[in-house]
């Protein structure tokens, strides 16, 4: 084989610099122009101008921002029978929490956990369980009765957390950037952004993949807005990069799309893009410290690792939860 | 003195993630606290049938890190403000007292505080001490004190003091330990017949005790006032130097101080009925070597030349030679006198003990006379409370024949009292040159006796030396208080300091002057101790005006 023949062909083969265990970081849905919601893309620039834009500075975009973000897991997969309905439950746990970045200083902020033992079918346990003295797990349902509808249930759970954590943060001078779409419209005291990490979702036509495919760090696409029935409220939206892709890295690596509730108004928005583009890749992780680098941001994966350790020893929940059970089995 | 029993400033939980032990732990610290080392803390634990362990301790590792942080660049980008942390804040605790005695590991996510004032003493088991002796205080500002039982002969004695010259601050601190001793009423009754011999060995630093310092200020005051001292002079001090080389009258050999300072020499009698000569031999010999049996049968000729005659005369008669001065002494075994009180020993060794003999009349010659002069010259340490022999314009060799000869004396001296009662301290530095760990020497034997047979005779040695690996072991290892300063590197590796925690002898390596590591058989782990500066002038200059009593100038 010659040095230059081409092992792949026609294809412009590129590797995701995800760790495989993490999924692909753009998983995106369809990319037929079909679009389920109604997305205007001529916002801020007009279609014939539709070109990369570079903003200058670096100052971060608020004095103060706030990073939410929420872990869960299952500590237990349980069977409730009723006779002869057998009802997939779980036992589990999810904590949302903030951190704070400011003015050259990041710290952790509030720190909510929860602990749930769901059931699947409608069906609910009568009262909370006690596991341990201070471990007590509150009932809750579910009227999905698929085997994962539990695990389901936790992770809404966990998103509902997290948007009333933000909520309840969103204030005068702060910004806050939730994990994922936004779930609700800020009122008037303060900004919230969703940052969504991995891009499943494209919005544009499919004629923007080369632009997003070359766009480089620290800038954007132009602003579309998207009118959404799913969510109730209008957005306004962006591409990013955050870190320009390494040799033979995707060419869809490090981008992230971000988006602000439509009712901050055009200006506050475009200011806000510009900020968010020059200053989020300064909180990118390095891949060594991260496997989902860069999108995974630092004071988000900080935080992840502070709930985790929050959340507690899983094994030993486990056992105490099996040695409920044992005891209950043995009582007949 | 008696403050009331605080309830300690709690400073932190006891840590989970780290076994906690009975003997050591290791604490978080609270947000706010500040835990430094050598400070003491206590940990309560309460069993279930309802009784209540203390674990007192003492922190010799303090640490901080990012807490769940990976990579050593998390710092920078924490320090820009893109990654949020937490600082975990963390004290190791070497327990020092379990009370009741329990052994129980204290329980994770227990308080812990910081403990001040009875609570302290009870930490360091000073609560327990009948009769003590204060020995400095922490960087916090606790008095420490020892066990007086175990400095009096009781149930021990002698303390060993190490560290660099210069830096150590050695004599100064066993000084300071005389002080404390002399002026509490640690020794209660004993207080009065107590005596001290100090060899000053540097400088003149030791003969302005009984003078008080102009620098001593209400803050010094009080620091002594703490450890329930008054901030003063010694009282009763007597002061000797090495009589002068030259001139017909007994004059000291003093350099700023020329007052109540009295010169000695020995009466060429003494040295005879004393059996001093080995004394002037004192450099490392080998106890069986020919030389040595020489000296042995010289001194009995000269011993038994000493019991003729008027036992007042100060000269002595050897075979019908008068002898008036020590060089008469030397001229004499120059002849062939020494043949004949020695006819077996072979020239060689002939030779070599008048070789010898010659290089040590040239520098101790002079400490020995046979005039009428002589006869009121001599040391008698029983006189003053303190004692302090010159010796630092000495020649070794005369060094080692004036410390050798005291301690001697001094030793016979309590052997025919018979009793531990009253004490003697004895405070002598560069034991290393007195009693190094290879050869021997007549001064070894002393020390060593001193060292073995101290505690029941009632003399307690304050050794000091740059390195205890160079001191003959028995010494050391008899030693019950045994102090460090500053120490050199390869030094606080060694053996000798395995008293030392580890922690401890990286410590023991940049100790600055004023701080000594101090290990006490109470106390089971070395405990890093301040002592207060002197209150007794150190030279001229300190010596604070109108208190030249003795200045006969000072009356016209």
């Amino acid at each position: 084989m010659s040095s230059d023949s081409l092992p792949f062909g026609d294809f412009r083969v590129r590797i995701d610099p995800w760790e495989v265990d993490y999924g692909d970081q753009t998983p995106l849905a369809s990319t037929d122009d079909e679009l389920n919601e109604q997305v205007d893309h001529e916002i801020e620039v007009a279609d014939a101008k539709w070109e990369t834009i570079t903003p200058g500075g670096d100052a971060p975009p608020h004095h103060r921002v706030v990073f939410i973000d929420g872990v869960r897991r299952l500590e237990a997969r349980i069977h409730a029978r009723q006779g002869e309905q057998l009802i997939y439950g779980g036992f589990g746990s999810f904590a949302v929490g903030a951190a704070e970045v400011g003015n050259s200083s990041a710290s952790f902020g509030a720190l909510r956990v929860f602990r749930v033992a769901v059931l699947g079918a409608g069906e609910r346990l009568p009262a909370p369980v006690q596991v341990r003295p201070n471990l007590i797990y509150q009932p809750e349902s579910t009227p999905n009765s698929e085997v994962d509808g539990p695990l389901r249930h936790i992770q809404k759970s966990m998103r509902l957390a997290e948007a009333t954590l933000a909520r309840d943060l969103c204030s005068q001078n702060t910004l806050t950037i939730v994990d994922g779409p936004l779930s609700f419209e800020p009122e008037r005291r303060g900004v919230a952004l969703g940052y969504i990490k991995r891009v499943h979702e494209l919005y544009l036509p499919k004629r923007f993949i080369p632009l997003l495919a070359t766009l480089p760090s620290g800038a954007r696409t132009p602003m579309f807005a998207i009118q959404t029935a799913k969510s109730g409220f209008a957005r306004y939206s962006w591409f990013q990069r955050l870190e320009h892709p390494g040799p033979g890295a995707t060419e869809m690596h490090g981008i992230v799309r971000l988006e602000v509730a439509a009712n901050v108004g055009l200006d506050a928005a475009r200011e806000l893009a510009n900020a968010a583009t020059t200053w989020l890749p300064r909180t990118a992780p390095s891949r060594a410290r991260d496997p989902r680098s860069p999108q995974n941001l630092l004071p988000i994966g900080a935080l992840e690792q502070k709930l985790r350790a929050a959340l507690g020893d899983a094994r030993l929940f486990r056992r105490w939860i099996e040695t409920l059970t044992a005891k209950e089995a043995s009582r007949g | 003195m008696a403050e009331p029993i605080s309830q300690g400033i709690p400073v932190g939980v006891v840590l989970g993630s780290e076994d906690a032990g009975p003997l050591e732990f290791w604490v978080g610290v609270s947000d706010e606290a500040v835990v430094q080392l050598d400070d003491l803390v206590v940990a309560e634990v309460t069993l279930s049938d309802g009784q209540v362990v203390s674990f007192f301790g003492i922190v010799d590792v303090v640490r901080k890190r990012y807490e769940g942080a990976q990579f050593d660049s998390d710092a920078f980008r924490a320090s820009e403000g893109t990654l949020p942390v937490e600082v975990s804040y963390a004290a190791h605790i070497q327990v020092t007292r379990v009370d009741p005695e329990i052994f129980v590991p204290p329980h994770p996510g227990n308080e812990v505080r910081i403990v001040r004032g009875q609570e302290f003493q009870r930490a360091l088991f000073i609560d327990r001490m009948e009769r003590k002796v204060a020995i400095g205080y922490t960087r916090t500002g606790e008095p420490v004190f020892a066990n007086l039982e175990f400095l009096d002969g009781a149930r021990g004695a002698h303390a060993s003091i190490s560290g660099v010259s210069g830096v150590a601050t050695k004599t100064s601190y066993a000084t300071f330990l005389l002080y404390s001793l002399f002026r509490s009423d640690a020794l209660g009754a004993d207080a009065a017949n107590t005596r001290a011999l100090i060899f000053n060995v540097k400088g003149e630093d030791l003969l302005w005790l009984d003078k008080s310092n102009n620098h001593a200020d209400a803050a010094l005051v009080e620091e002594y006032r703490k450890l329930g001292l008054p901030a003063g002079p010694f009282e009763s001090v007597g002061f000797f130097a090495p009589a002068r080389r030259h001139g017909e009258v007994v004059m000291p050999e003093v350099g700023s101080r020329h007052e109540g300072v009295r010169a000695y020499v020995w009466t060429l009698r003494e040295f005879c009925s004393e059996q001093l000569l080995r004394f002037a031999f004192a450099e490392a010999n080998d106890a069986r070597s020919q030389l040595s049996f020489l000296i042995y049968r010289v001194e009995r000729v000269l011993e038994r030349a000493a019991k003729d005659g008027d036992q007042n005369d100060p000269g002595v008669s050897v075979d019908g030679t008068r002898l008036q001065s020590f060089d008469d002494l030397v001229d004499l075994l120059d002849t062939t006198s020494l043949d004949q009180m020695v006819p077996t020993a072979a020239s060689g060794t002939l030779d070599a003990f008048r070789r010898r003999l010659h290089a040590a009349a040239q520098h101790m010659g002079h400490l020995v006379r046979g005039d009428r002069e002589t006869a009121r010259h001599r040391i008698d340490w029983q006189a003053n409370q303190i004692t302090v022999v010159d010796i630092h314009t000495l020649h070794d060799t005369a060094q080692m024949f004036v410390v050798g000869v005291l301690l001697k004396r001094m030793m016979q001296d309590k052997e025919t009292q018979g009793t531990s009662r009253p004490l003697v301290f004895v405070v002598l530095d560069e034991l290393n040159k007195y009693a190094p760990r290879s050869g021997w020497s007549p001064i070894q034997d002393v020390l060593l006796d001193i060292a073995e047979r101290g505690r029941s005779l009632g003399v307690c040695l304050f050794g000091a030396q740059q390195t205890a690996s160079e001191v003959e072991r028995r010494i050391i290892s008899n030693a019950a208080m045994r102090v460090v300063g500053r120490l050199d590197a390869a030094e606080a590796e060694r053996g000798e300091y395995g008293f030392l925690t580890r922690v401890a002898r990286r410590r023991a390596t940049m100790l600055s002057p004023g701080s000594m590591i101090v290990t006490q058989p109470e106390i089971p782990t070395p405990v890093l101790l301040k002592f207060p500066f002197p209150s007794w002038a150190t030279r001229q200059s300190e010596v604070r005006e109108g208190d030249d009593g003795e200045d006969p100038f000072a009356r016209t």
